[in-house]
């Protein structure tokens, strides 16, 4: 058993077919990184002269990380992670 | 010093990676070309890191920021737009191989679409495409140890030996050499980019992250914006937006991205891989801070010479032990996706080119062939790094830039039932005449914005094309369509899953 197996048999067996509407947070990256980057070369700097959209891209590694991990807590929860 | 140093360090780790990896293991051609899928979360990990990070993050990544400013800041995207395609793809990939027993891409698409000579044209296209991408690697290297080691050996020379050492390497013990080898080379990396890019300010005479900054916002006012220093007009929000959508689909479709994904012992393996491995790619922002400073401190590098930037950098402000420390990392860097790219073409071979040939083939036979291939195709890519036979380079650059075109075929074979191999075939064939041929090429990019990758447009009219062959041509069986789109979870598995093995 490892210790990532969500604890209670009520909540690991799934419904078959249950929609995954988190998963729509999987395009977060593409709307950071991509959509978002005709607005946010706009602004040249932030604080001083540090270049706006390096920092724009790293807060894209940190947020994108988070909404992929988001993505993998609720399927952990509901014992979803090795459904296809 | 310097020398001793990256000795120990890449040689030191390769050998003991070797011998790690061949240690009272019994080897069989799984066990070599997939490390058994046995790889847990921190091995897996340190493979993938290892095989996305290449001799491209230390010089490619620095050159793009170091000639064009702004627009090299792409590279922080790369990871993370592939991670979250992965969580999706990759997890069908790892499934349809260990329901299968697929070790290759080669293997996937014959079972997928019943056809083994589609395996054999598409693992024919791969290891052009591989040998190239070696080559890459390999003169990659040899920079790398010019430029910091100085040019004591010739580059032929660090050439032949770094072939000798992949063969060496992965001869024995296979993928889980590279895996172990990828353990040292992904730590030494970030640490030794890590010192650099602390001690860079200090080397280009201003304080701190911010005293670079702030001298590049002074000197170069259009950095910080596309299209960057150069005011390139390819170099605007389309390219941006357009290169990041291809690279995470051309990520997935080369040849060992599907060899690395077996190696994970289960579907959660992979998709918590997907969450923690973008993190690593925020060592790109030392990267981009050491280009940056070596813009300031050693500016006027162009063409080729850029390729170098921040070699050049750390070796004119860096101490030697320092310099050695970059030198060894270097070499592992080349060296640990080299030797999986070589494992990769061992495998294509034996399974695709091999197994049509001689059908009834054992393991044993198919290892023996594989390892055979390894050493001829290492020895191929050594040969077409120092022979400057431009034609030959040429047409290989030509089937890298096309690989990506392979993904609308393995996003169709696991989404659409009715994507036949005439169709994928078909698909493809459209994309690479539309990259390769310039009329083509020129006549779709005057349809898009400016700046648009080719490949872009290409892949769209590519699906359009494999859509309209498929619907045209005879499904594949239902065993076959299983392949890529298994019936729903059987409800078997689903229970041994709730119940936690």
């Amino acid at each position: 058993m490892t210790p990532y197996e969500p604890g209670g048999d009520s909540v690991a067996v799934p419904t078959e077919r249950r929609r995954r509407r988190h998963w729509l947070l999987l395009t977060v990256p593409y709307v950071w990184c991509i959509a978002a980057i005709g607005l946010v070369d706009r602004v040249p700097y932030v604080f001083g002269r540090v270049p706006f959209l390096l920092v724009w891209m790293v807060l894209g590694v940190l947020v994108g990380t988070a909404a992929i991990g988001i993505v993998f807590w609720i399927d952990r929860r509901r014992g979803d992670l090795d459904r296809l | 010093m310097t020398y001793v140093v990256a000795l120990v360090l890449s040689v030191g780790s390769i050998v003991a990676g070797a011998v790690l990896a061949a240690r009272g293991r019994r080897m069989d051609i799984a066990e070599w070309s997939v490390g058994g899928r046995r790889f847990g979360s921190v091995l897996f990990w340190f493979l993938m890191v290892g095989e996305t990070f290449t001799t491209f993050a230390l010089l490619g990544a620095s050159q793009g920021v170091y000639v064009d400013g702004a627009p090299g800041y792409y590279v922080l995207g790369t990871v993370v737009l592939t991670a979250s395609l992965g969580y999706w793809i990759a997890p069908r990939i790892w499934r349809a191989g260990r329901d299968q027993g697929l070790l290759t891409e080669g293997d996937y698409f014959a079972r997928r679409f019943d056809a083994p000579w589609l395996g054999l044209v598409l693992a024919l296209f791969g290891i052009a495409a591989l040998l190239l991408y070696a080559r890459v690697q390999l003169t990659g290297l040899a920079l790398i140890l010019q430029t910091l080691l100085g040019s004591a050996l010739s580059g032929t020379w660090y050439v032949v030996v770094a072939g000798a050492l992949v063969v060496a390497f992965i001869f024995t013990g296979g993928m889980r050499s590279a895996a172990f080898g990828a353990v040292v080379k992904d730590i030494a990396l970030v640490v030794v980019l890590l010192v650099i890019a602390l001690t860079a300010a200090g080397a280009a005479g201003v304080h701190g992250w911010y005293g670079i900054f702030d001298a590049v916002a002074a000197k170069h006012p259009a950095a910080a914006t596309l299209p960057g220093i150069t005011g390139a007009a390819d170099r605007s929000v389309w390219w941006w937006g357009s290169f990041l959508l291809l690279s995470p689909l051309g990520a997935f479709v080369l040849p060992h991205a599907f060899q690395v994904y077996f190696t994970a012992k289960d579907a959660r393996t992979i998709r918590r891989n997907q969450v923690v491995q973008p993190l690593y790619s925020l060592f790109y922002v030392f990267i981009i801070v050491i280009a940056l400073a070596a813009l300031l401190a050693d500016p006027g590098l162009g063409g080729p010479d850029a390729n170098g930037s921040l070699l050049v950098f750390v070796r004119t402000h860096s101490p030697d032990w320092l310099v050695g420390l970059l030198a060894g990392a270097g070499i592992l860097v080349a060296l640990v996706p080299t030797a999986v790219l070589m494992l990769t073409c061992g495998s294509l071979f034996s399974r695709n080119v091999y197994r049509v040939v001689r059908k009834d083939a054992s393991d044993a036979r198919q290892m023996r062939v594989g390892r055979i291939a390894v050493v001829v195709v290492t020895a191929l890519a050594v040969g077409f790094t120092l022979l400057q036979a431009e034609t030959l380079v040429n047409v290989m650059v030509a089937v890298y830039d096309t690989v990506t075109q392979l993904a609308p075929a393995l996003v169709l074979s696991l989404v659409w039932r009715r994507t036949t191999a005439a169709g994928v075939l078909a698909g493809l064939l459209t994309g690479i005449v539309c990259l390769v041929v310039p009329p083509v090429t020129d006549a779709l990019t005057a349809l898009v914005p400016a700046g648009t990758v080719a490949g872009l447009p290409a892949l769209v009219l590519n699906t359009v094309v494999a859509v309209v062959v498929s619907r045209a041509t005879r499904a594949p069986s239902p065993d076959a369509v299983a392949v890529g789109m298994p019936p729903v979870d059987p409800p078997a598995a689903r229970q041994d899953v709730g119940h936690g093995r």
